[in-house]
């Protein structure tokens, strides 16, 4: 009994931090979807799904996530392919452009997109002087706006995880495939592909789950019909002071976070935590 | 292959350019060469205060999450015991829940228990930064031969001493980069630290997302393109101390 206790010594204290200083905020706020107002029983959540405005902002919030990773994940996997396929050389530039994003600042790559984006940016400076347009194109404050930046900055977690299972693929595969008279389409699809699609699935798990919760760049990018649930909490807060909302809202992106990560646990376990 | 690494590198290329132009708003092309944005931005008070908080807070928080992260990342590495997976997706989950909802729950509790400002942003900061400091080490103890652990124990030292001496030294290219990843997220990290600090204890975030949201001036631009290199550099500090470990 006294050994298996000490067994798994070392992750006591971590589990004790986080009982307190993260899983109680993060309780809190859930059950104040039941207690605030008091007694307020499932009044909250009652109120929060009949609500017109909590409905479009989760779809907005939907929307974004499905096209940031229908994007990201496309993009990812044929990056890491073509990581997988470069030259040691050309393989380490392509490996320090997908890690870069990851290392700068959110907000300054959400800053520097809504200058990219705006009226007298690079985009529209670029259209112009080509002549493809006499007048600036409205980009910014638009789900245009919001997803290509969202899209950037999600790209690396779809890329990496690819990667990963790309480098464990067994290349002999391949060739085994190709001597028993594959195509390389055929190759590619029927052994390739099945073989490293853990990786995509690790990749479009983490950038939906993620994209839930983003803030600071639909704020800055998106114009006042593309916000997502975050924008709608955070108000809850800040200006109404509704804390009953709040944790409603809260709990119902919580519990869809929890939901998407238990579906793509087996996938995430096996790229991130081999 | 180019249009995907334009996108990448986009961001960053287009506000370096800007923060050096002579117009006085953000607008592309930049005309003529001039470095007073960033001598108004290096002159200014507030910049260099909020800088000292995002060192203190980004320091300490790596610190918390270090001693936190390492005993039990070599525990999930090396030792299989009952509830072993629930334990690491306890240790991971604060990756992936949304900043929002944590950050009103903090700023409900910490707010009672007394943490706010250093404190508050170190504690808070800290549960971003451990889960990565926890999936380091454990990968780099999962890689270490157990030989080497059994041969310690045989020869007479002690758990800690084993530790110390045989895991520690094995594990520390995963600690390095757990902890450069750990200050990098408290470094850029701004919703949590909007809500937990006072108007006097801004962080370099918190400073720019208030700059940003008010007045945007080519200060911010040559702020960006500060935070820029400084993560570059820590890009590169990784890299050569991740290669100096091995």
């Amino acid at each position: 009994m006294g050994s298996r206790f000490f067994q798994a010594i070392g992750v006591w204290p971590l589990l004790a931090a986080l009982a307190i200083l993260f899983f109680l905020p993060a309780a809190v706020i859930i059950a104040n979807s039941v207690t605030e107002p008091p007694g307020a029983g499932l009044s909250n959540f009652r109120r929060v799904l009949a609500d017109p405005t909590f409905f479009r902002f989760a779809m907005n919030t939907v929307k974004i996530a499905i096209i940031v990773s229908i994007f990201t994940g496309v993009i990812g996997y044929f990056y890491a392919y073509a990581m997988y396929r470069a030259g040691p050389a050309l393989r380490a530039f392509l490996l320090t452009c997908a890690l870069l994003p990851l290392w700068t600042s959110l907000l300054v790559r959400s800053f520097a997109w809504s200058v990219i984006l705006r009226d007298t940016g690079i985009v529209n400076w670029l259209l112009i002087s080509a002549g493809v347009v006499d007048h600036p194109i409205g980009m910014m404050r638009t789900l245009f706006a919001v997803t290509i930046g969202m899209i950037q900055i999600l790209l690396p977690f779809t890329i990496l995880p690819a990667y990963t299972s790309m480098r464990r693929f067994d290349s002999n595969l391949i060739a085994a495939a190709r001597s028993l008279g594959a195509s390389p389409r055929r190759a590619f699809w029927q052994v390739f592909f099945p073989s490293t699609q853990v990786g995509l699935a690790a990749g479009l798990v983490l950038v939906f789950v993620l994209s839930l919760g983003y803030y600071i760049t639909p704020v800055l990018l998106g114009g006042p019909s593309d916000q997502p649930v975050a924008v709608l909490i955070t108000a809850q807060i800040t200006s109404q002071l509704d804390w009953g909302a709040a944790g409603a809202m809260s709990a119902i992106v919580t519990a869809a976070v929890l939901l998407m990560l238990a579906v793509g646990w087996n996938a995430l376990k096996k790229i991130f935590l081999v | 292959m180019i249009p995907i690494v334009v996108l990448l590198l986009a961001p960053s290329l287009v506000i370096l350019p800007l923060s050096v132009s002579q117009r006085q708003v953000l607008a592309w092309p930049p005309r003529g060469f001039t470095l007073d944005w960033y001598f108004s931005l290096f002159a200014s008070g507030r910049w260099w205060d909020s800088a000292i908080h995002s060192v203190e807070v980004a320091a300490a928080s790596t610190v918390i999450a270090v001693l936190l992260g390492v005993p039990a990342g070599v525990t999930l590495g090396l030792r299989s015991f009952r509830f072993k997976d629930v334990v690491l997706a306890i240790a991971v989950v604060p990756l992936v829940i949304p900043t929002v909802v944590l950050a009103i729950g903090m700023y409900k509790v910490y707010v009672w228990l007394g943490l706010y400002d250093l404190l508050g942003l170190a504690a808070a900061h800290a549960m971003i930064g451990v889960p990565l400091v926890v999936v380091t080490t454990m990968s780099a103890a999962r890689q270490l031969d157990p030989v080497l652990i059994l041969a310690s124990r045989s020869l007479g030292a002690g758990p800690i001493r084993t530790f110390f001496l045989v895991i520690l030294p094995g594990v520390r290219s995963g600690v390095i980069s757990g902890a450069f990843f750990a200050f990098a997220s408290s470094w850029d990290e701004v919703i949590i630290a909007n809500f937990l600090s006072s108007p006097t204890y801004r962080t370099i975030p918190v400073q720019m997302w208030a700059q940003i949201n008010q007045h945007v001036d080519p200060t911010v631009a040559a702020l960006a393109s500060v935070l820029f290199i400084l993560s570059m550099a820590m890009m590169a500090g990784l890299a050569m101390a991740s290669r100096r470990a091995r």
